[in-house]
């Protein structure tokens, strides 16, 4: 990436232009690429999805949108269908500023940065309730509110999942998490293995949650299309799987080593060849596992998608109040009894 | 960086105040609730400022985003004859928690020391030429710029939910 | 000048007492349940707001402030929480179980 930027500002140095310009344009030339990142991993994850459906000929989990447009012309014009989406887009947009691509490409580190993806996560739930107050029919803001509330049932699970893995590591942010699963150790450091119980419970939790906030309930036949224009339809069905990616670099951040590799060294650093040369390298390798491994998370969220049953309401709120929120609990509850006799700080 | 530390006390103290008011007397349910999350995310904006990240985060998710939600759930138990009389109308409300979450997102981008770095790029302070003599240099540098990108894309987003705010006021207005 | 550019502690009391006295005027005033549940919220948030300045500033310097900012928080979420589950039970309740209990 450093050569790149030197023949690109060499380049555009010879024909006149300032150094403001200069930066000023290859921000916005990393803007474009950060869009065509998530537009690509989100089309990937799509044809994924479609060549599955035709191999296991289960038929496509994603909403059709032929009965809910009807739905949408039916009903009067909503005063927030503009702002809605927005809100739903800031959160996944925002997130790419937060992830680790390697120990040195971190756009904002902060201390509290997995505090701050939980918190970008609640976003959207906001966008449920006032848009469902918005209407004046009774009956979307009753299953407005009946989302919000099995939604937020999820999300307490997530929390304490994510709260276990901080105390593993003994930090909230995500760079020194990473570091935690510790290089030389490999694939066997990684923090899948102690606290498998929180993985297994963050993964089914993100699978409803994303469904839930993107899909809506299945017997109130309540979605957020409701709630939005026929147009605007599209770019949330693109970004449901949007968000699929970014909770499957998530879960690689926390539990599967984020930009580490596997072997427990670098490929990049068996030949030395020059400094400057080995350690860009190694920032790329850094930034090709963290791809290539929420790919494949992503990938395997698509194909438990295929599989489960569809819950309503009532189930819903069963299975996260009773199965998933306990077990989260509990596994809590022994992470710190193991972090404290084991004397770590 | 201290006349923006400056400038962000002052707008989040505007905005709190004034919004404290209007969500006191505000005759919707609704946007009180707006402006309350309004005025506890500024709240937060002032621990990040007095370098307390921890306090901002518990803050914002907890007094911004959750309680709204609680309140927002018990009116729907609760009798609203005054709502029947006013709209809910968030034309106003969405705007002023948009730029407290956009400000919010620029005071943790420099927290991150991002823009110091920026402004040592464009000023030459570490010698930095056409002609780069140590490719080392450039990539501690472009570690940090790539978070402008975040910020040039809030402003963006944040411009684009005030035009169509505008925009929606308008075609109101002409019906 | 140098009072507004060079913001100090004493800047961050003034908007927490502002704050607090706008929650306490709106407690006084409204008789709205959810107004007033955030009045005291904004009351709280005043407070904390309090502690933390004090525990960022010049001689004070402590972390002690940043930890009860934080037990602050908790225990008024707990508190609203109780509160809104009153309200609404006693809503949804009223003409149910309250009548019978009293008749026996």
């Amino acid at each position: 990436m450093d050569i790149v930027y030197q023949y690109y500002f060499n380049f555009l140095g010879k024909l006149g232009l300032s150094d403001v310009l200069i930066i000023v344009l290859w921000h916005i030339l990393l803007f474009g690429l950060a869009c065509v990142a998530l537009c690509v991993s989100a089309s990937l994850l799509i044809v994924f999805e479609r060549s599955l459906s035709k191999f296991l000929n289960k038929g496509n989990f994603s909403f059709s949108t032929t009965d809910l447009e009807q739905e949408i012309f039916k009903s009067p014009k909503y005063s927030c269908q503009n702002i809605l989406p927005i809100l739903f887009i800031i959160p996944i947009l925002a997130i790419w500023g937060i992830i680790p691509y390697s120990n040195k490409y971190i756009p904002v580190e902060s201390d509290v940065s997995l505090l701050l993806f939980f918190l970008l996560m609640l976003i959207p739930i906001m966008g449920i309730l006032f848009g469902g107050y918005s209407t004046k029919n009774k009956t979307i803001i009753s299953a407005s509110v009946k989302t919000t509330i099995v939604v937020l049932s999820f999300a307490l699970s997530i929390l304490f999942s994510i709260v276990s893995v901080a105390t593993l590591a003994s930090s909230f942010n995500l760079n020194e998490i990473i570091a935690a699963q510790s290089l030389n150790k490999g694939a066997l450091g990684w923090f899948v293995f102690p606290n498998i119980i929180a993985f297994l419970v963050l993964t089914s939790s993100i699978l409803f949650f994303t469904d839930l906030l993107l899909g809506g309930l299945v017997d109130l036949r309540f979605s957020i299309f409701n709630l939005c224009s026929a147009k605007i339809l599209k770019t949330i069905d693109f970004l449901k799987y949007g968000a699929i990616f970014i909770f499957a670099i998530f879960i690689v951040c926390l539990f599967f080593g984020g930009y580490l590799p596997p072997f427990g060294f670098y490929l990049s650093e068996l030949y030395q060849i020059n400094y400057v040369l080995n350690t860009s390298a190694v920032y790329v390798e850094q930034i090709f596992w963290l791809f290539f491994k929420s790919m494949l998370v992503g990938c395997s969220l698509i194909l438990i998608r295929f599989f489960p049953p569809v819950l309503d309401y009532k189930k819903l709120v069963k299975y996260s109040c009773i199965i998933l929120l306990p077990c989260s609990i509990l596994n809590f509850i022994i992470i710190c009894i193991i972090k404290g006799i084991s004397g770590g700080v | 960086m201290d006349i923006l530390s400056v400038i962000f006390f002052y707008i989040f103290s505007f905005l709190s105040i004034v919004g404290s008011i209007i969500a006191l007397n505000s005759k919707s349910f609704l946007n009180a609730i707006m402006w309350a999350s309004c005025v506890f995310v500024t709240v937060g904006g002032f621990y990040i400022l007095l370098n307390a990240t921890f306090n901002a985060t518990l803050q914002i998710g907890v007094w911004g985003i959750l309680i709204p939600i609680f309140l927002a759930i018990s009116t729907s138990y609760l009798d609203k004859p005054e709502q029947n009389k006013t709209k809910f109308n968030i034309k106003f409300a969405t705007p002023a928690i948009s730029i407290a979450f956009l400000l919010i997102f620029i005071l943790l981008g420099i927290t991150s020391n991002y823009f110091e770095r920026l402004f040592e790029v464009i000023t030459g302070d570490l010698g930095l030429n056409l002609e780069y003599s140590s490719l080392a240099i450039l990539s501690e540098n472009l570690t940090l710029n790539y978070g402008f990108l975040i910020v040039l894309f809030l402003i963006v987003v944040f411009l684009l939910i005030v035009g169509l705010n505008l925009i929606s006021v308008f075609k109101d207005r002409e019906e | 000048m140098d009072l507004l550019t060079n913001i100090g502690l004493y800047h961050y009391l003034v908007i927490a007492i502002l704050l607090f006295c706008i929650g306490l005027y709106g407690l006084l005033t409204t008789k709205n349940i959810i107004k007033t549940i955030f009045a005291l919220g904004l009351m709280l948030s005043a407070i904390g707001l309090n502690f933390v300045s004090f525990a960022s500033f010049g001689d004070f310097k402590s972390v002690s402030g940043q930890s009860f900012q934080i037990f602050l928080v908790i225990i008024s979420c707990v508190q609203i929480i109780l509160a809104i589950s009153f309200v609404v039970a006693a809503k949804t309740l009223k003409h149910k179980k309250i009548k019978t209990v009293f008749k026996k």
